[in-house]
Parts: structure tokens; C-alpha cells; sequence
């Protein structure tokens, strides 16, 4: 398992030039599409744009995947006209958090771990850094720690669905295979 | 690599999930810091935090009654009604406990704090 892995890593300058605007544009229109999906609670978004996070730590590394979360935030926040709002602040601190979080996990125990392992953790990172910044920012420690609970619950769901969406689109893709339409 | 739940997998969830539900089901408190409202009649309303020391003259239909808020505790120091009740009530400190004087209308309440703990135990 730890070698099919590694071999999803980009090696070709070249490759990870055009695969990086590529990952970015899909993860822009997977945040829009689910933008449109009717939910129960406004928040409870399952987070679709973070499976595109997760293969560009798993294909990239850690530099190109916290770079590309930050571009995919903010033109995301920019196009949708919410860009340093409150919403943004928390886009921001949750996918960086996860970002960093499954580079982490994935580099330190992706073998035993599978990829629906390190989306859950990302997941639950950027939940709870979510939470944090709600703490910080707007409510106080003590009102924002009652939303853990729910952030968490949410977050395997969330982290369970992105990651078998990440999970099968890595067991498709092999370096130097051509991308066919 | 078809199979995507690897043990450790599930295990991750599995405590992701535990901890949400942890959290859900542990006690808290409201917040807010506890204090003595002081309701009379025509409106007449009066917040003290007890941690304040602090005497309240309640108006009232039958006169004056005086509620005194000292150490954390509350307690009726006199009344214009016939039977007293209210001052035999004693003291309330606790959210949830009141002091009330029906005939002059004021109620003496705790409010906001830690909810939870027992009432009384008995062995």
C-alpha cells in the first residue's frame, strides 16, 4: 500500500505546473457545485473542495497543497464576494489546518493509515481550527467549545465521504499515465 | 488498494465520533455568572450578582420589603405581610432557588451559573 502511494507522488515539473492549475480549477468548481446542494444546516457543508487538498498532499507535497488551499480560498471567497469576511476567515483557518494536518498524518502514518484515515483527521482538523477561530474571533472560548461536539460529528462524515472520493480517484491515477477524456 | 477502510481507518473514525459524543453528553455551565433577581411588583426588577453585597427595598402593595444580597447568599430581612413566610424561607445561593412573598408581591430568585448537582441526598 505504502508503495502505490508514494508512486502518486509528481515527479515532472511540467506535470505538476499544468496538475496544480487543474486541481485548483476543480477544487473551485466542486466548492460552487456543493454550494448549490441543499443542506439541513447551513455550515454542514461535507467539504468536497478538501478531496482536491488531499491529492495534491499525497501527488505534490506540502508547500504546493497549502498553496494551492489558500489560492482555492480566497478566489473562491473573491468570486463569491465574501473575500476577509467572516466566512473567509474560517475557509482559510480550517483548509489551511487540514492541509498541514493530512500532510502530517500522511507522511507519519499513512501506511497503516489508508487515505480515508488522513481525510478524517483533515477533517477534523479543520473543524476544530473552524471552532478555534469562531472563538477567537467572534464568540468567546466557552460559547465556541459548545460547537465541538457537533464540529466533530461532522466532521467524520464529512472526512468519511471525501476520503473515499480521494481513496478511489488515487487508485486511478498512476505517474506518467496520460489523462484520458 | 480496493479497499478503502483499513483498520487504522476505522479506528480514526471511531474516535473522531467517540470524542464528538463525549463532548455532547458532558455537563457544562451556562456562562453566565450567577445572580440574584429581585422582582417586585408594577414591574419592578433588580439584578445583583452574588458576588456583590448589596441591600434592595422592594416597593410593594403592602410596603417595603428589604432583600439583602451578602457572601453569596440572599435572604428576605424584613417584610410588611402578615405571616412572614418569605423571611422563613431563609437564604437561596443556588441557581434554581427562590425566596418569594406572595402578599407583597416579590419574588427573589438565582439565576444563570452551573445547573446540575443534586438537590438534597440522603444516606
Amino acid at each position: 500500500m505504502k508503495a502505490d502511494i508514494r508512486m502518486a507522488r509528481e515527479r515532472s515539473p511540467a506535470r505538476r505546473v499544468a496538475g496544480f492549475g487543474i486541481l485548483l480549477a476543480l477544487a473551485l468548481v466542486l466548492h460552487a457545485v456543493e454550494g448549490l446542494l441543499p443542506t439541513p444546516l447551513p455550515f454542514a457543508r461535507l467539504g468536497l473542495a478538501n478531496i482536491v487538498t488531499l491529492l495534491a498532499v499525497v501527488a505534490f507535497g506540502l508547500a504546493d497543497a497549502v498553496l494551492l488551499t489558500a489560492l482555492r480560498v480566497m478566489l473562491a471567497s473573491l468570486l463569491a464576494g465574501t473575500f476577509l469576511g467572516p466566512g473567509f476567515a474560517m475557509s482559510l483557518a480550517g483548509g489551511l489546518t487540514a492541509a498541514v494536518a493530512m500532510w502530517a498524518v500522511f507522511r507519519l502514518w499513512c501506511p497503516p493509515l489508508g487515505i480515508v484515515g488522513v481525510s478524517l483527521v483533515g477533517a477534523a482538523a479543520h473543524n476544530v481550527a473552524q471552532v478555534v477561530t469562531v472563538g477567537t474571533i467572534f464568540t468567546g472560548a466557552a460559547a465556541a467549545a459548545r460547537l465541538l461536539p457537533v464540529a466533530l460529528l461532522l466532521a467524520a462524515v464529512a472526512g468519511l465521504a471525501t476520503g473515499l472520493a480521494a481513496h478511489f480517484v488515487l487508485a486511478r491515477i498512476r505517474p506518467g499515465q496520460e489523462l484520458r477524456t | 488498494m480496493s479497499h478503502p477502510f483499513k483498520r487504522a481507518d476505522r479506528l480514526v473514525f471511531y474516535a473522531i465520533v467517540a470524542l464528538g459524543l463525549v463532548l455532547l453528553l458532558m455537563p457544562r455551565g451556562s456562562g453566565r455568572p450567577a445572580a440574584v433577581v429581585v422582582e417586585g411588583a408594577d414591574g419592578f426588577r433588580v439584578v445583583v450578582p452574588l458576588s456583590e453585597e448589596r441591600t434592595v427595598e422592594v416597593p410593594g402593595p403592602l410596603g417595603e420589603t428589604i432583600v439583602e444580597v451578602r457572601e453569596g447568599t440572599t435572604r428576605v430581612v424584613s417584610s410588611p405581610c402578615p405571616d412572614k413566610v418569605c423571611i422563613a424561607m431563609g437564604t437561596a445561593s443556588r441557581p434554581g432557588e427562590a425566596l418569594v412573598c406572595v402578599p407583597n408581591g416579590v419574588v427573589v430568585r438565582i439565576d444563570g451559573g452551573r445547573r446540575g448537582g443534586p438537590d438534597a441526598t440522603t444516606r
